[in-house]
Protein backbone atom coordinates (compact mmCIF):
# COMPACT_ATOMS: atom_id res chain seq x y z
CA UNK A 1 0.00 0.00 0.00
CA UNK A 2 3.06 1.78 -0.79
CA UNK A 3 1.08 4.12 -3.52
CA UNK A 4 -2.37 5.20 -2.65
CA UNK A 5 -4.59 3.98 -4.80
CA UNK A 6 -2.58 3.74 -8.13
CA UNK A 7 -5.33 1.94 -10.22
CA UNK A 8 -8.29 3.44 -8.53
CA UNK A 9 -6.86 6.77 -10.17
CA UNK A 10 -5.93 5.27 -13.36
CA UNK A 11 -9.60 3.86 -13.47
CA UNK A 12 -10.46 7.52 -13.22
CA UNK A 13 -8.07 8.81 -15.65
CA UNK A 14 -9.38 6.69 -18.38
CA UNK A 15 -12.93 6.96 -17.41
CA UNK A 16 -12.54 10.60 -17.71
CA UNK A 17 -10.35 9.97 -20.81
CA UNK A 18 -12.85 7.85 -22.41
CA UNK A 19 -15.80 11.16 -21.72
CA UNK A 20 -13.15 13.48 -23.27
CA UNK A 21 -12.89 10.97 -26.13
CA UNK A 22 -16.59 10.88 -26.42
CA UNK A 23 -17.20 15.09 -25.77
CA UNK A 24 -15.24 15.80 -28.95
CA UNK A 25 -16.26 13.63 -31.64
CA UNK A 26 -20.01 13.77 -30.55
CA UNK A 27 -20.56 17.38 -30.12
CA UNK A 28 -19.36 20.35 -31.73
CA UNK A 29 -17.81 22.81 -29.24
CA UNK A 30 -16.00 25.88 -29.50
CA UNK A 31 -12.56 25.86 -30.80
CA UNK A 32 -10.88 26.94 -27.56
CA UNK A 33 -12.85 24.43 -25.34
CA UNK A 34 -11.80 21.33 -27.70
CA UNK A 35 -8.04 22.47 -27.75
CA UNK A 36 -8.60 22.35 -23.91
CA UNK A 37 -9.74 19.03 -24.01
CA UNK A 38 -7.62 17.39 -26.27
CA UNK A 39 -4.61 19.02 -24.47
CA UNK A 40 -6.23 17.08 -21.45
CA UNK A 41 -6.68 14.57 -22.99
CA UNK A 42 -3.15 13.82 -24.13
CA UNK A 43 -1.78 14.61 -20.57
CA UNK A 44 -4.29 11.94 -19.74
CA UNK A 45 -2.80 9.83 -22.31
CA UNK A 46 0.98 10.05 -21.51
CA UNK A 47 0.29 9.74 -17.85
CA UNK A 48 -1.73 6.58 -18.40
CA UNK A 49 0.98 5.26 -20.26
CA UNK A 50 4.11 6.34 -17.64
CA UNK A 51 2.05 4.52 -15.29
CA UNK A 52 1.83 1.61 -17.06
CA UNK A 53 5.47 1.73 -17.89
CA UNK A 54 7.02 2.34 -14.30
CA UNK A 55 4.44 -0.26 -12.84
CA UNK A 56 6.48 -2.62 -10.19
CA UNK A 57 4.45 -5.67 -9.54
CA UNK A 58 4.22 -6.02 -5.68
CA UNK A 59 4.12 -9.57 -3.93
CA UNK A 60 3.95 -10.13 -0.32
CA UNK A 61 4.00 -13.07 0.82
CA UNK A 62 1.99 -13.39 4.54
CA UNK A 63 2.84 -15.73 6.80
CA UNK A 64 0.50 -18.81 6.81
CA UNK A 65 -1.76 -17.95 10.00
CA UNK A 66 -2.89 -21.84 10.37
CA UNK A 67 0.19 -24.04 12.16
CA UNK A 68 1.99 -25.70 9.13
CA UNK B 1 -66.14 -71.27 -40.04
CA UNK B 2 -65.85 -67.60 -38.69
CA UNK B 3 -64.23 -65.14 -41.05
CA UNK B 4 -60.52 -63.89 -40.22
CA UNK B 5 -61.89 -60.74 -40.80
CA UNK B 6 -64.83 -60.95 -37.78
CA UNK B 7 -62.02 -61.63 -35.03
CA UNK B 8 -61.52 -58.44 -32.97
CA UNK B 9 -57.86 -56.85 -33.48
CA UNK B 10 -56.32 -54.00 -32.16
CA UNK B 11 -52.92 -52.32 -34.17
CA UNK B 12 -49.44 -52.39 -33.16
CA UNK B 13 -49.52 -48.65 -31.67
CA UNK B 14 -52.73 -49.35 -29.44
CA UNK B 15 -50.93 -52.68 -28.17
CA UNK B 16 -47.81 -50.56 -27.13
CA UNK B 17 -49.87 -47.76 -25.78
CA UNK B 18 -51.28 -49.57 -23.34
CA UNK B 19 -48.12 -51.71 -22.62
CA UNK B 20 -47.07 -48.08 -22.14
CA UNK B 21 -50.08 -46.73 -19.84
CA UNK B 22 -50.33 -50.25 -17.63
CA UNK B 23 -45.86 -50.06 -17.21
CA UNK B 24 -45.91 -46.21 -16.69
CA UNK B 25 -48.64 -46.15 -14.17
CA UNK B 26 -47.67 -49.16 -12.01
CA UNK B 27 -46.67 -47.66 -8.79
CA UNK B 28 -43.83 -50.46 -8.50
CA UNK B 29 -42.15 -49.04 -11.29
CA UNK B 30 -42.09 -45.64 -10.53
CA UNK B 31 -39.08 -43.46 -8.83
CA UNK B 32 -36.79 -46.60 -8.60
CA UNK B 33 -33.56 -46.54 -7.55
CA UNK B 34 -31.64 -49.48 -9.40
CA UNK B 35 -28.23 -50.43 -8.88
CA UNK B 36 -25.84 -51.38 -11.79
CA UNK B 37 -22.80 -50.59 -13.62
CA UNK B 38 -22.73 -48.54 -16.74
CA UNK B 39 -22.19 -49.65 -20.13
CA UNK B 40 -22.26 -48.51 -23.87
CA UNK B 41 -22.32 -44.90 -22.55
CA UNK B 42 -22.98 -42.59 -25.10
CA UNK B 43 -23.72 -38.50 -25.25
CA UNK B 44 -25.73 -36.96 -27.64
CA UNK B 45 -26.99 -33.54 -27.65
CA UNK B 46 -30.12 -34.58 -26.48
CA UNK B 47 -29.31 -36.95 -24.06
CA UNK B 48 -27.10 -39.98 -22.49
CA UNK B 49 -27.99 -42.85 -23.49
CA UNK B 50 -26.66 -46.07 -21.79
CA UNK B 51 -26.76 -49.72 -20.85
CA UNK B 52 -27.44 -50.82 -16.65
CA UNK B 53 -26.28 -54.12 -16.25
CA UNK B 54 -25.59 -56.16 -12.90
CA UNK B 55 -23.26 -59.49 -12.36
CA UNK B 56 -26.00 -61.70 -13.35
CA UNK B 57 -25.95 -60.04 -17.34
CA UNK B 58 -29.53 -58.75 -17.08
CA UNK B 59 -29.36 -55.58 -18.51
CA UNK B 60 -31.75 -52.42 -19.14
CA UNK B 61 -31.99 -49.59 -21.25
CA UNK B 62 -31.27 -45.82 -20.02
CA UNK B 63 -31.68 -42.72 -20.93
CA UNK B 64 -30.59 -39.52 -19.02
CA UNK B 65 -31.62 -36.09 -20.78
CA UNK B 66 -29.68 -33.50 -21.18
CA UNK B 67 -31.32 -31.06 -18.28
CA UNK B 68 -31.16 -34.15 -15.60
CA UNK B 69 -27.07 -34.23 -17.11
CA UNK B 70 -26.00 -30.88 -16.55
CA UNK B 71 -26.81 -31.79 -12.98
CA UNK B 72 -25.04 -34.99 -12.52
CA UNK B 73 -22.58 -34.63 -9.43
CA UNK B 74 -20.06 -36.72 -11.43
CA UNK B 75 -18.64 -37.70 -14.69
CA UNK B 76 -19.80 -40.92 -15.07
CA UNK B 77 -17.79 -43.25 -17.40
CA UNK B 78 -18.26 -47.11 -18.68
CA UNK B 79 -18.02 -49.82 -15.84
CA UNK B 80 -18.65 -46.92 -12.87
CA UNK B 81 -20.70 -49.03 -10.66
CA UNK B 82 -23.91 -46.51 -9.77
CA UNK B 83 -27.24 -46.21 -8.82
CA UNK B 84 -29.26 -44.54 -10.87
CA UNK B 85 -33.11 -42.97 -9.67
CA UNK B 86 -35.86 -43.04 -12.27
CA UNK B 87 -38.88 -44.73 -13.61
CA UNK B 88 -39.57 -46.94 -16.52
CA UNK B 89 -41.14 -45.38 -19.68
CA UNK B 90 -42.34 -46.70 -23.27
CA UNK B 91 -41.01 -46.13 -26.17
CA UNK B 92 -44.53 -46.73 -28.44
CA UNK B 93 -42.80 -46.59 -31.73
CA UNK B 94 -40.39 -49.72 -30.91
CA UNK B 95 -42.18 -51.08 -27.97
CA UNK B 96 -39.53 -50.85 -26.02
CA UNK B 97 -38.80 -50.13 -22.33
CA UNK B 98 -36.32 -47.71 -20.96
CA UNK B 99 -35.44 -46.79 -17.48
CA UNK B 100 -35.26 -42.81 -17.84
CA UNK B 101 -32.62 -41.80 -15.26
CA UNK B 102 -33.24 -38.18 -13.85
CA UNK B 103 -30.03 -38.76 -10.96
CA UNK B 104 -26.89 -40.85 -11.19
CA UNK B 105 -24.57 -41.20 -8.05
CA UNK B 106 -21.82 -43.15 -7.81
CA UNK B 107 -21.93 -46.74 -5.73
CA UNK B 108 -19.90 -46.01 -2.39
CA UNK B 109 -19.88 -42.27 -2.41
CA UNK B 110 -23.69 -41.85 -2.45
CA UNK B 111 -24.13 -41.33 1.01
CA UNK B 112 -22.08 -38.78 0.71
CA UNK B 113 -23.24 -37.39 -1.85
CA UNK B 114 -26.60 -36.87 -1.10
CA UNK B 115 -25.31 -35.02 2.42
CA UNK B 116 -23.61 -32.84 0.04
CA UNK B 117 -27.00 -32.42 -2.09
CA UNK B 118 -28.52 -31.73 1.23
CA UNK B 119 -26.10 -29.58 2.24
CA UNK B 120 -26.86 -27.47 -1.08
CA UNK B 121 -30.32 -27.28 -1.21
CA UNK B 122 -30.15 -26.00 2.58
CA UNK B 123 -27.26 -23.07 1.51
CA UNK B 124 -29.78 -22.25 -1.64
CA UNK B 125 -32.78 -21.95 0.38
CA UNK B 126 -31.12 -19.69 2.87
CA UNK B 127 -30.37 -17.64 -0.22
CA UNK B 128 -26.34 -17.87 0.32
CA UNK B 129 -26.23 -18.63 -4.12
CA UNK B 130 -28.89 -16.10 -5.33
CA UNK B 131 -27.98 -14.58 -7.88
CA UNK B 132 -28.69 -10.76 -6.45
CA UNK B 133 -26.03 -11.43 -3.54
CA UNK B 134 -23.04 -11.25 -6.24
CA UNK B 135 -21.30 -8.65 -6.47
CA UNK B 136 -19.02 -7.59 -9.42
CA UNK B 137 -15.44 -8.01 -9.29
CA UNK B 138 -13.56 -4.80 -9.44
CA UNK B 139 -12.23 -4.13 -12.92
CA UNK B 140 -9.02 -1.93 -12.18
CA UNK B 141 -7.68 -3.75 -8.53
CA UNK B 142 -5.12 -1.87 -6.42
CA UNK B 143 -4.76 -5.27 -4.44
CA UNK B 144 -5.69 -8.76 -4.76
CA UNK B 145 -4.99 -11.66 -2.48
CA UNK B 146 -5.05 -15.06 -3.35
CA UNK B 147 -5.66 -17.90 -0.74
CA UNK B 148 -3.75 -20.96 -2.19
CA UNK B 149 -1.73 -24.11 -0.96
CA UNK B 150 1.91 -22.81 -0.05
CA UNK B 151 4.09 -22.41 -2.66
CA UNK B 152 1.56 -24.68 -5.11
CA UNK B 153 1.06 -24.34 -8.98
CA UNK B 154 -1.60 -22.16 -8.19
CA UNK B 155 0.18 -19.83 -6.41
CA UNK B 156 2.83 -19.69 -9.47
CA UNK B 157 0.12 -19.40 -12.06
CA UNK B 158 -2.20 -16.61 -10.16
CA UNK B 159 1.32 -14.05 -9.91
CA UNK B 160 2.54 -14.96 -13.19
CA UNK B 161 -0.51 -14.05 -14.86
CA UNK B 162 -2.02 -11.50 -12.45
CA UNK B 163 1.40 -9.70 -12.77
CA UNK B 164 2.13 -10.29 -16.22
CA UNK B 165 -1.66 -8.53 -17.04
CA UNK B 166 -1.59 -5.92 -14.68
CA UNK B 167 1.52 -4.91 -12.99
CA UNK B 168 -0.68 -1.97 -11.46
CA UNK B 169 -1.75 -4.35 -8.40
CA UNK B 170 -0.31 -5.45 -5.46
CA UNK B 171 -0.81 -8.91 -4.58
CA UNK B 172 -1.08 -10.53 -1.09
CA UNK B 173 -0.82 -14.22 -0.67
CA UNK B 174 -2.40 -15.80 2.25
CA UNK B 175 -1.00 -19.17 2.31
CA UNK B 176 -3.44 -22.18 3.72
CA UNK B 177 -3.87 -25.61 3.99
CA UNK B 178 -5.88 -26.75 0.89
CA UNK B 179 -6.39 -30.55 1.28
CA UNK B 180 -7.19 -32.80 4.28
CA UNK B 181 -9.20 -32.70 7.41
CA UNK B 182 -7.86 -29.33 8.59
CA UNK B 183 -8.22 -27.26 5.13
CA UNK B 184 -11.79 -25.98 5.99
CA UNK B 185 -9.89 -24.32 9.18
CA UNK B 186 -7.05 -23.27 7.15
CA UNK B 187 -8.77 -21.81 5.01
CA UNK B 188 -11.34 -19.81 7.03
CA UNK B 189 -8.40 -19.05 9.11
CA UNK B 190 -6.69 -17.50 5.80
CA UNK B 191 -9.93 -15.80 5.10
CA UNK B 192 -9.98 -14.28 8.00
CA UNK B 193 -6.33 -12.87 8.05
CA UNK B 194 -7.24 -11.73 4.35
CA UNK B 195 -10.17 -9.55 5.49
CA UNK B 196 -8.16 -7.17 7.41
CA UNK B 197 -6.39 -6.45 4.67
CA UNK B 198 -7.32 -3.45 2.23
CA UNK B 199 -8.40 -5.93 -0.74
CA UNK B 200 -10.11 -5.02 -4.00
CA UNK B 201 -10.69 -8.75 -5.08
CA UNK B 202 -9.80 -12.25 -3.37
CA UNK B 203 -9.10 -15.55 -4.94
CA UNK B 204 -9.36 -18.88 -3.76
CA UNK B 205 -7.18 -21.29 -5.68
CA UNK B 206 -6.89 -24.81 -5.82
CA UNK B 207 -5.56 -27.03 -8.62
CA UNK B 208 -7.47 -30.06 -9.76
CA UNK B 209 -7.73 -33.32 -7.56
CA UNK B 210 -10.41 -36.21 -6.77
CA UNK B 211 -13.63 -35.62 -5.27
CA UNK B 212 -12.22 -36.14 -1.53
CA UNK B 213 -9.08 -33.99 -2.20
CA UNK B 214 -11.62 -30.67 -2.94
CA UNK B 215 -13.95 -31.63 0.02
CA UNK B 216 -12.61 -29.18 1.82
CA UNK B 217 -14.17 -26.86 -0.72
CA UNK B 218 -17.51 -28.16 0.22
CA UNK B 219 -17.17 -27.64 4.30
CA UNK B 220 -20.86 -25.88 5.76
CA UNK B 221 -18.59 -23.35 7.74
CA UNK B 222 -15.99 -22.37 4.69
CA UNK B 223 -18.92 -21.52 2.44
CA UNK B 224 -20.53 -19.80 5.37
CA UNK B 225 -17.60 -17.46 5.70
CA UNK B 226 -16.72 -17.25 2.37
CA UNK B 227 -20.53 -16.19 1.87
CA UNK B 228 -20.08 -13.53 4.86
CA UNK B 229 -16.59 -11.87 3.20
CA UNK B 230 -16.78 -8.61 2.38
CA UNK B 231 -14.56 -8.83 -0.07
CA UNK B 232 -15.75 -9.88 -3.74
CA UNK B 233 -14.43 -12.99 -4.10
CA UNK B 234 -13.39 -15.88 -6.76
CA UNK B 235 -13.09 -19.19 -6.57
CA UNK B 236 -10.86 -21.41 -8.86
CA UNK B 237 -11.19 -24.73 -7.29
CA UNK B 238 -10.33 -27.82 -9.33
CA UNK B 239 -11.19 -28.10 -13.05
CA UNK B 240 -13.76 -27.63 -15.40
CA UNK B 241 -16.17 -30.57 -14.11
CA UNK B 242 -15.56 -30.14 -10.66
CA UNK B 243 -18.16 -27.75 -9.11
CA UNK B 244 -17.70 -27.08 -4.89
CA UNK B 245 -19.91 -25.34 -2.77
CA UNK B 246 -17.57 -22.46 -2.68
CA UNK B 247 -17.87 -22.11 -6.48
CA UNK B 248 -21.84 -21.40 -5.75
CA UNK B 249 -21.31 -18.81 -2.85
CA UNK B 250 -18.65 -16.64 -4.71
CA UNK B 251 -19.05 -14.09 -6.64
CA UNK B 252 -17.87 -15.68 -9.21
CA UNK B 253 -16.65 -19.02 -9.98
CA UNK B 254 -13.97 -19.59 -12.57
CA UNK B 255 -12.60 -23.04 -13.52
CA UNK B 256 -8.85 -22.25 -13.39
CA UNK B 257 -6.22 -20.25 -11.55
CA UNK B 258 -4.93 -18.63 -14.74
CA UNK B 259 -9.25 -17.94 -15.36
CA UNK B 260 -8.84 -16.34 -12.30
CA UNK B 261 -6.44 -13.90 -13.20
CA UNK B 262 -8.23 -12.89 -16.32
CA UNK B 263 -11.07 -12.43 -14.17
CA UNK B 264 -9.68 -10.20 -11.78
CA UNK B 265 -7.53 -7.87 -13.84
CA UNK B 266 -7.52 -6.42 -17.09
CA UNK B 267 -4.89 -7.07 -19.56
CA UNK B 268 -2.52 -4.38 -19.95
CA UNK B 269 -1.83 -4.76 -23.70
CA UNK B 270 -5.59 -4.53 -24.22
CA UNK B 271 -5.57 -1.11 -22.12
CA UNK B 272 -2.28 -0.03 -24.30
CA UNK B 273 -4.03 -0.79 -27.22
CA UNK B 274 -7.18 1.23 -26.21
CA UNK B 275 -5.12 4.38 -25.45
CA UNK B 276 -3.83 4.16 -28.39
CA UNK B 277 -7.42 4.31 -30.38
CA UNK B 278 -8.33 6.63 -27.93
CA UNK B 279 -5.44 9.24 -28.82
CA UNK B 280 -6.04 8.52 -32.56
CA UNK B 281 -10.06 9.25 -32.06
CA UNK B 282 -8.65 12.43 -29.66
CA UNK B 283 -5.95 13.42 -32.70
CA UNK B 284 -8.99 12.83 -35.33
CA UNK B 285 -11.37 14.53 -33.28
CA UNK B 286 -9.63 18.15 -32.83
CA UNK B 287 -8.42 17.78 -36.52
CA UNK B 288 -12.35 17.57 -37.41
CA UNK B 289 -13.07 20.95 -35.38
CA UNK B 290 -9.62 22.49 -36.69
CA UNK B 291 -10.82 21.84 -40.32
CA UNK B 292 -14.71 22.98 -39.05
CA UNK B 293 -13.26 26.27 -38.22
CA UNK B 294 -10.87 26.99 -40.95
CA UNK B 295 -13.83 25.96 -43.08
CA UNK B 296 -16.11 28.74 -40.96
CA UNK B 297 -13.06 31.74 -41.51
CA UNK B 298 -13.07 30.77 -45.27
CA UNK B 299 -16.79 31.07 -45.68
CA UNK B 300 -16.49 34.80 -44.34
CA UNK B 301 -13.34 35.59 -45.55
CA UNK B 302 -14.87 34.61 -49.24
CA UNK B 303 -18.27 37.00 -48.11
CA UNK B 304 -18.26 40.05 -50.75
CA UNK B 305 -17.78 42.36 -47.42
CA UNK B 306 -14.02 41.28 -47.64
CA UNK B 307 -13.32 40.15 -51.28
CA UNK B 308 -14.58 43.06 -52.09
CA UNK B 309 -14.73 45.79 -49.42
CA UNK B 310 -15.79 48.76 -51.78
CA UNK B 311 -19.16 47.12 -51.91
CA UNK B 312 -19.66 48.76 -48.39
CA UNK B 313 -19.81 52.68 -50.22
CA UNK B 314 -20.51 51.58 -54.08
CA UNK B 315 -24.23 52.00 -52.87
CA UNK B 316 -23.13 55.57 -51.84
CA UNK B 317 -21.15 56.52 -54.84
CA UNK B 318 -24.02 55.27 -56.84
CA UNK B 319 -26.91 57.40 -54.86
CA UNK B 320 -24.12 60.44 -54.65
CA UNK B 321 -24.02 59.86 -58.70
CA UNK B 322 -27.62 59.72 -59.11
CA UNK B 323 -27.92 62.69 -57.20
CA UNK B 324 -25.37 64.50 -59.23
CA UNK B 325 -26.87 63.52 -62.31
CA UNK B 326 -30.38 65.26 -61.23
CA UNK B 327 -28.88 67.99 -59.95
CA UNK B 328 -27.27 68.32 -63.96
CA UNK B 329 -30.19 67.78 -65.20
CA UNK B 330 -32.81 70.23 -63.33
CA UNK B 331 -30.15 72.79 -63.61
CA UNK B 332 -30.35 72.46 -67.49
CA UNK B 333 -33.66 72.56 -67.55
CA UNK B 334 -33.78 75.71 -65.45
CA UNK B 335 -31.59 77.29 -67.87
CA UNK B 336 -33.23 76.23 -70.88
CA UNK B 337 -36.42 77.67 -69.42
CA UNK B 338 -34.76 81.17 -68.07
CA UNK B 339 -33.31 81.20 -72.09
CA UNK B 340 -36.59 81.00 -73.53
CA UNK B 341 -38.21 83.41 -71.01
CA UNK B 342 -35.67 85.93 -72.34
CA UNK B 343 -36.66 85.20 -75.82
CA UNK B 344 -40.39 85.70 -75.16
CA UNK B 345 -38.96 88.80 -73.70
CA UNK B 346 -36.87 90.05 -76.09
CA UNK B 347 -39.89 89.19 -78.37
CA UNK B 348 -42.02 91.28 -76.86
CA UNK B 349 -39.51 93.91 -76.12
CA UNK B 350 -38.95 94.01 -80.06
CA UNK B 351 -42.83 94.09 -81.03
CA UNK B 352 -42.98 97.29 -78.39
CA UNK B 353 -40.08 99.07 -80.29
CA UNK B 354 -41.85 101.91 -82.11
CA UNK B 355 -39.13 101.40 -84.86
CA UNK B 356 -41.13 98.21 -85.68
CA UNK B 357 -44.51 100.03 -85.26
CA UNK B 358 -43.50 102.76 -87.71
CA UNK B 359 -42.06 99.65 -89.99
CA UNK B 360 -45.98 98.58 -89.97
CA UNK B 361 -47.14 101.68 -91.73
CA UNK B 362 -47.62 103.80 -88.63
CA UNK B 363 -45.92 107.26 -87.93
CA UNK B 364 -44.09 109.38 -84.60
CA UNK B 365 -43.87 112.22 -84.13
CA UNK B 366 -40.76 114.00 -82.60
CA UNK B 367 -39.99 117.36 -81.28
CA UNK B 368 -36.41 119.02 -82.26
CA UNK B 369 -34.51 116.51 -79.56
CA UNK B 370 -36.15 113.33 -80.49
CA UNK B 371 -38.96 113.07 -77.95
CA UNK B 372 -42.52 111.61 -78.59
CA UNK B 373 -44.84 114.02 -79.08
CA UNK B 374 -47.41 111.95 -77.25
CA UNK B 375 -49.99 114.56 -76.41
CA UNK B 376 -51.15 118.49 -77.61
CA UNK B 377 -49.75 119.83 -74.76
CA UNK B 378 -46.38 119.12 -75.48
CA UNK B 379 -46.56 121.18 -78.81
CA UNK B 380 -46.60 124.65 -79.49
CA UNK B 381 -47.57 126.40 -82.60
CA UNK B 382 -44.45 127.53 -84.93
CA UNK B 383 -42.46 124.17 -83.27
CA UNK B 384 -40.37 121.95 -86.01
CA UNK B 385 -41.49 118.43 -85.74
CA UNK B 386 -40.18 115.46 -87.55
CA UNK B 387 -42.57 113.16 -88.32
CA UNK B 388 -41.28 109.54 -88.98
CA UNK B 389 -42.32 107.32 -91.46
CA UNK B 390 -40.96 103.92 -92.27
CA UNK B 391 -39.78 105.34 -96.13
CA UNK B 392 -38.46 109.21 -94.26
CA UNK B 393 -38.92 111.43 -92.31
CA UNK B 394 -41.66 114.58 -92.57
CA UNK B 395 -40.90 117.50 -91.21
CA UNK B 396 -43.50 119.70 -90.25
CA UNK B 397 -44.63 123.24 -88.92
CA UNK B 398 -47.44 123.43 -86.19
CA UNK B 399 -49.54 125.95 -87.17
CA UNK B 400 -52.49 124.65 -84.33
CA UNK B 401 -52.93 122.03 -81.28
CA UNK B 402 -56.85 121.42 -81.28
CA UNK B 403 -57.49 119.37 -78.19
Amino acid sequence: MAEAKKSKSFEDNLKRLNEIVEKTENSVLPLEESLALYREGMTLIKELKTTLDKAEKEVEKLKDTSKE
Amino acid sequence: MIAPNAIPFISVTILNTLIKHKLEEEDDLRNLAVKGEISNWKRYRSGVFFDLKDEKGSIVPCVLWSDSYLYLPFEPKDGDEVIAYGNITVYVPRGRYTFQVSQLIPFGQGAALLALEALKKKLAAEGLFDEKRKRPIPRFPDAIGIIVGKNSAAEADLIRNLTRRWPLTDIYVFPAQVQGNDAPKSIIAALKTAETYPLDTLIIARGGGSNEDLSAFNDESLVRAVAMCPIPTISAVGHEIDTTLIDYVSDLRVSTPTGAAEAATPEQNEIRRQLLDLEARLENAIETDFATAKQKVEILANRPFFTNPASLYQNAIRDTENLEERLILAESHRFALTQKQLEGYEARLKSANPENVIKRGYSVTLDEEGNPITSTKKTRVGQRLNTKLKDGIIVSIVTEGKN
